[in-house]
C-alpha cells in the first residue's frame, strides 16, 4: 500500500512536467522572439540543462529523507538562515502563482467571458488550486497523472489540426539562421523558466520515499518537458513561421482561433484554452502548495491550515494588482531571467556548504 | 422542537443528556435458567406473547419437560418429526431408559435434529428462539437444550433485476443469508473461503457476514473492514447500503466507493481480486469492497465476449459516462458563451430552434432535465405496466407538445434526451444516479462560465475522485496512482491469458492467478507436431 503523503516515481515525472508546462503561455513568443527558428531547439534543450541542478536536489535530499532543501537548509545553517531563504522562496512562489493567474484571467477576459470580471476568473482557479493544494502532495500527484493525459491530448488535438492545413517545412529549415549569441539567449530564457520545476523540487523532495531511487524519475521528467515544450514552440513555428509565431500571445490560443478545415472543422482554439486551463491549474497548485510548505518552514508549522489560507490571499492580492496581461508578460520573463534559476543555484550552493561544514553524518543523525 | 433537536443531534431531557442504552437484553432476562420448568416457560410466555408456542411434555415417563418456539420462525415438520415425535413416543413409555437428563438427550438418539447446543443463560434461550430455535427446559434442570429448526417462508432464486446480463448466470441473491452464502459456497470451493458472523442493530439483531478469501485479500483491509463493522451500533440495520454508508471512506461524496451486487458470480469475481464481502440477512443485495472508480463501468457481459468486442462495448460505456455528464453543459456553454466555434450551419439551426423560447438556455435545459428526472422517478416507483406508459408519454406527448409550444428547443430535447438515454448504459446504478446529481451543477457552471466554468466543474470533480479511498485503497487506482499493467481491465478488456495478476494494491501477498500452462491458445501449446487429436 502506498504511503501518505509520499509520491511514485512516475508522479515524480508528471509534477516536473506539470509546473513547466504552464510556462507556454509567455515563453513561445519570447523564445522565438529572440531565437528565431532554432527556438523550438532552445527549448528542447533548456530543460536538460537542468538535470545536473535536480540531480544536485536530490543528492541534498538523500542526506534527510522527508526534509525539504529549505529543512534540511535549517538544519544545516540554522533558524534565522533557513526561514529567511524559505520566505524568499515564499515570495517567489507567489509572484510566480499571481503572474500566471494574471495571464490566464487576461486570456479569458478577452477571448472568452468578456463580461466576467477578471478577479472573479482568478479567484475561482485560485479557489480550486487551494483546495487541492490542501488536500497534500499524495493527491496532487494523483490528479497530475489524469490532468496531463488530458492535457497534452486536447491540446496537440487542437494543434495537430495546423499540421495538415498550415504546415509548412520551409518555416523550420535551415534551423541555424540567427548566430549563436541568440540561440543562447533563448536557450537560458528556457532555462530560466523551467527553473520553476526546481523550486518545486525543493519541496517535492520531501515526498520521496527514498530520494536516491527517484534519478531515473526526474531526469525522465525533464527529457518530458522538453520533447513536449520543444515540440510545442516547434508545431507553432511550423504551422505560423517563426515571425508570425514570435508575435502571438496566450500560449498560441489566438494562433489556433484561425485553424479550420472546410465549413465544418473549426473552433479548435477551444481545445488550446483547456489545456491552458488545465496546465495553470496544475501550476497554480503545485506552486501553491510549494509556498504553503515553505511558510510553515518559516512559522514553524503553526496553525498550517491558516497560512494556506494566507498565501493564497496573497496570490490573489498580488494577482490582482498586476495591471494587465503584458505586465505579467514581461514581469514573468523578468523572473525566468534573474530571479528563479540565481535563487535556486544560490540555494543549492549554501545548503551544501553548510552540509560540507557540518559534515553529511550529522545531517543524517539528526534526521 | 422535536424537528429541530432531530436537526441539531441534540436529544438533551431536562438538560441532562439521555445515556445509550441497549434496549435488549433487559435486566429480566440476563440471567440464568431456573431450575423451575414453569418459571422458564412463563417468561418466554411473557417475553413474546401470543407468538410463543409452548408445551410441555413428559420424557421418558418421569421427566417433566417443555418446548417452546416462536411461530413463523420454525420449520414445523422438524419440530414434528424429529423431536416431538421421538420425545412423546419415549414418553409413553415405549423404550426404557435410566432416567433422562438434558445433557444425555444429545448423545442418545432421542432426537435427530443436526443442531443441537446446550446453554445455561437465558438470554441465549431468547435469542436462539428469535433466530429460529426451538428450546427444550427441564424440570430440576438448569440448563436448556437450542435446538436448530430454523425454517420460514423465503422467496426462489430468481433472475438478477438490476444486473442484467446477456449472457452470464441466471441466479440472483434472496433475502435470505444462509441461501446467499450457499451462492457463493457452490462457486468457491475452498476451506480459505471465510465467514466471519456479526450481530448487528440494537433492536433488529441483524445477522451480518464478513467473507473474504484467506490468503488472497489484503490482511491490512480484511483488519479494517473487521473494525469498522464492529463499530456499527445503530437500533435498526436495514441494508446492506447502510452498513456501506458506516464503513466506506468518504460518505459525504457523491461518488461511490462500495458496490451492490445482487449477482452471485460478479461477487466471487471480485473476492478473487482480493475484495471483501458483507452479506445482511434479509437483504437481496451484498456490500462490496473495497471499489475502484471503474468497475462501475464494467459488466460481466465482457468477460463472456470476445475481448475486442468486450472492449468495444466497455468503450461504449465509457463514452456513455462522458456523455451523459458533459452532453447538457457543453450544449449550454456553446449556446450561452462559445457560439463562434460552432459551425454557421449548426448554430443557425440552433439559433432558428430557440427563436419562440422563452427563457435562457441554462434554465431551458435545467427544467427539462429536472422533467427527465421526474419522469425516471415515476417510472421507477409506479408499477412496471404504468411505469412504462409514463415514460413514453413523457417523452413522446410531453415532449412534442414543449416543441410545438416554443417552451424548449428541438435541439435541446436531443441533448438532453441523449444524455439520459446514456445513463442507462452506465451499469452500476449508484454512478449513474451520481452523475445526475454532477451534470446540475457543471449545467450551473456552464450556464454562468462557460467552458470555463465546465472544465474547472470537471477538475473539481476529479480532485474528489482521486483523492477518495477506497479502505485504503485509492478509487481511481489504477489510472492514479498509475500501474500500467491494471490498466489491461480498464478502458480494454483484455485477454484472460494476460491478465495473470491480480490488482497489486488489493492483493499484494497473492498475486498470481494463473498457471505457467494457461497462455495464449494456439498450436504450438497443443504439443507434439502442434496438429490437434
Amino acid at each position: 500500500m502506498i504511503e501518505k503523503q509520499k509520491i511514485s516515481q512516475r508522479q515524480a515525472v508528471f509534477f516536473i512536467f506539470s509546473t513547466a508546462f504552464g510556462t507556454i503561455i509567455y515563453l513561445i513568443s519570447a523564445v522565438i522572439h529572440i531565437s528565431g527558428r532554432e527556438a523550438w531547439l532552445a527549448v528542447f534543450i533548456g530543460p536538460i540543462l537542468l538535470v545536473p541542478l535536480a540531480i544536485w536536489i536530490l543528492f541534498l535530499g538523500r542526506l534527510a529523507p522527508g526534509k525539504s532543501i529549505m529543512e534540511i537548509l535549517e538544519m544545516v545553517a540554522g533558524r534565522i538562515i533557513g526561514r529567511a531563504v524559505a520566505g524568499v522562496y515564499v515570495c517567489i512562489s507567489i509572484a510566480l502563482t499571481a503572474l500566471m493567474l494574471r495571464s490566464i484571467g487576461g486570456l479569458f477576459r478577452i477571448f472568452v467571458l468578456p463580461l466576467t470580471p477578471e478577479w472573479f476568473t482568478i479567484m475561482m482557479i485560485l479557489l480550486l488550486a487551494t483546495f487541492i493544494a490542501g488536500s497534500g502532495i499524495e493527491v496532487q500527484g494523483r490528479l497530475g497523472e489524469v490532468l496531463q493525459l488530458l492535457l497534452l491530448t486536447v491540446f496537440f488535438a487542437g494543434l495537430g489540426l495546423g499540421y495538415f492545413t498550415e504546415a509548412n517545412a520551409a518555416y523550420i529549415f535551415p534551423v541555424f539562421e540567427r548566430g549563436i549569441g541568440e540561440f543562447a539567449g533563448g536557450t537560458y530564457l528556457a532555462v530560466g523558466s523551467v527553473a520553476e520545476t526546481l523550486l518545486f523540487l525543493f519541496v517535492m523532495v520531501a515526498a520521496f520515499p527514498r530520494p536516491q531511487d527517484f534519478y531515473p524519475a526526474i531526469i525522465k521528467g525533464y527529457a518530458w518537458v522538453a520533447v513536449i515544450l520543444g515540440g510545442a514552440v516547434l508545431t507553432f513555428i511550423v504551422i505560423l513561421s517563426a515571425p508570425e509565431a514570435a508575435r502571438i500571445t496566450y500560449g498560441g490560443f489566438n494562433a489556433a482561433v484561425s485553424l479550420q478545415i472546410g465549413k465544418f472543422v473549426q473552433g479548435v482554439e477551444i481545445f488550446v484554452m483547456v489545456a491552458l486551463l488545465l496546465a495553470v491549474i496544475l501550476k497554480v497548485t503545485a506552486h501553491t502548495y510549494g509556498s504553503w510548505m515553505a511558510a510553515n518552514s518559516v512559522t514553524g508549522n503553526w496553525h498550517p491550515r491558516l497560512f494556506l489560507v494566507i498565501t493564497a490571499l496573497i496570490t490573489a492580492f498580488m494577482a490582482i494588482r498586476v495591471i494587465s496581461f503584458n505586465e505579467a508578460y514581461f514581469l514573468s520573463i523578468m523572473l525566468a531571467r534573474y530571479v528563479t534559476l540565481p535563487f535556486v543555484v544560490f540555494v543549492l550552493l549554501i545548503t551544501t556548504a553548510g552540509v560540507l561544514i557540518r559534515g553529511g553524518k550529522a545531517v543524517r543523525k539528526r534526521t | 422542537m422535536g424537528l429541530l433537536s432531530g436537526l441539531t443531534g441534540k436529544h438533551k431531557k431536562n438538560g441532562k443528556k439521555q445515556p445509550d442504552r441497549d434496549p435488549l437484553p433487559s435486566e429480566k432476562q440476563v440471567r440464568p435458567i431456573s431450575s423451575y420448568l414453569d418459571e422458564n416457560i412463563s417468561i418466554v410466555t411473557e417475553i413474546f406473547g401470543e407468538d410463543a408456542v409452548t408445551l410441555r411434555l413428559k420424557i421418558g415417563g418421569e421427566v417433566q419437560a417443555g418446548i417452546a418456539y416462536i411461530r413463523g420462525l420454525v420449520d414445523n415438520n422438524t419440530i414434528n418429526q424429529h423431536i416431538l415425535s421421538h420425545l412423546l413416543n419415549n414418553s409413553a413409555g415405549e423404550k426404557p431408559h435410566p432416567r433422562y437428563t438434558l445433557k444425555n438427550i444429545i448423545g442418545s438418539g432421542l432426537l435427530t435434529v443436526a443442531n443441537v447446543k446446550e446453554t445455561d443463560r437465558l438470554e441465549q434461550v431468547i435469542d436462539g428462539m428469535l433466530n429460529g430455535d426451538t428450546v427444550l427446559f427441564a424440570e430440576g434442570e438448569t440448563i436448556a437444550l437450542l435446538l436448530g429448526t430454523k425454517g420460514y417462508e423465503k422467496r426462489a432464486i430468481d433472475r438478477p433485476e438490476t444486473e442484467i446480463t446477456v449472457r452470464g448466470s441466471a441466479e440472483a441473491f434472496i433475502e435470505d443469508l444462509d441461501t446467499n452464502i450457499s451462492l457463493v459456497r457452490r462457486r468457491l470451493r475452498i476451506p480459505d473461503l471465510r465467514f466471519e458472523s456479526y450481530v448487528i442493530g440494537r433492536l433488529s439483531r441483524t445477522r451480518v457476514r464478513l467473507a473474504y478469501i484467506e490468503g488472497v485479500i489484503n490482511p491490512k483491509i480484511i483488519e479494517e473492514a473487521r473494525l469498522r463493522i464492529q463499530r456499527i451500533d445503530v437500533d435498526y440495520l436495514f441494508d446492506a447500503a447502510e452498513v456501506g454508508e458506516f464503513i466506506e471512506d468518504n460518505p459525504m461524496s457523491i461518488w461511490p466507493q462500495i458496490r451492490l451486487t445482487e449477482r452471485p458470480d460478479t461477487l466471487v469475481a471480485n473476492m478473487i481480486e482480493g475484495r471483501f464481502a458483507v452479506f445482511v440477512d434479509g437483504v437481496p443485495f451484498v456490500l462490496l469492497a473495497p471499489v475502484l472508480f471503474w468497475q462501475n463501468l464494467q459488466t460481466l457481459d465482457d468477460y463472456v465476449e470476445k475481448p475486442l468486442v468486450g472492449t468495444f462495448f466497455r468503450l461504449i460505456r465509457h463514452g456513455a459516462f462522458y456523455v451523459s455528464l458533459l452532453a447538457t453543459p457543453i450544449y449550454v456553454a456553446l449556446v450561452t458563451f462559445h457560439q463562434s466555434i460552432i459551425p454557421p450551419l449548426l448554430a443557425l439551426r440552433i439559433a432558428g430552434g430557440r427563436e419562440t423560447v422563452p427563457f435562457p438556455s441554462i434554465i431551458e435545459t435545467l427544467l427539462l432535465n429536472l422533467a427527465i428526472d421526474f419522469l425516471r422517478e415515476a417510472g421507477v416507483r409506479l408499477p412496471r405496466a404504468i411505469g412504462s406508459a409514463v415514460g413514453i408519454l413523457g417523452a413522446v406527448v410531453i415532449g412534442q407538445a414543449a416543441v410545438a409550444a416554443g417552451l424548449v428547443s428541438p435541439a435541446l430535447i436531443i441533448v438532453v434526451s441523449i444524455a439520459a438515454i446514456s445513463t442507462f448504459a452506465i451499469p452500476a446504478v449508484s454512478l449513474s444516479n451520481a452523475t445526475r446529481v454532477a451534470n446540475y451543477l457543471l449545467i450551473l457552471l456552464a450556464g454562468t462560465l462557460g467552458l470555463f466554468g465546465v472544465v474547472l466543474g470537471m477538475v473539481y470533480f476529479l480532485w474528489g475522485i482521486v483523492s477518495m479511498r477506497s479502505f485504503g485503497i485509492p478509487v481511481f487506482y489504477p489510472m492514479a496512482p498509475g500501474e500500467l499493467y491494471g490498466l489491461k481491465d480498464i478502458f480494454v478488456r483484455a485477454p484472460a491469458w494476460t491478465m495473470r495478476r491480480r490488482p497489486s494494491l488489493l492483493a499484494p501477498d497473492n498475486q498470481v492467478r494463473m498457471g505457467e500452462s494457461a497462455v495464449k491458445p494456439g498450436p504450438k501449446h497443443r504439443g507434439g507436431d502442434g496438429t490437434s487429436d
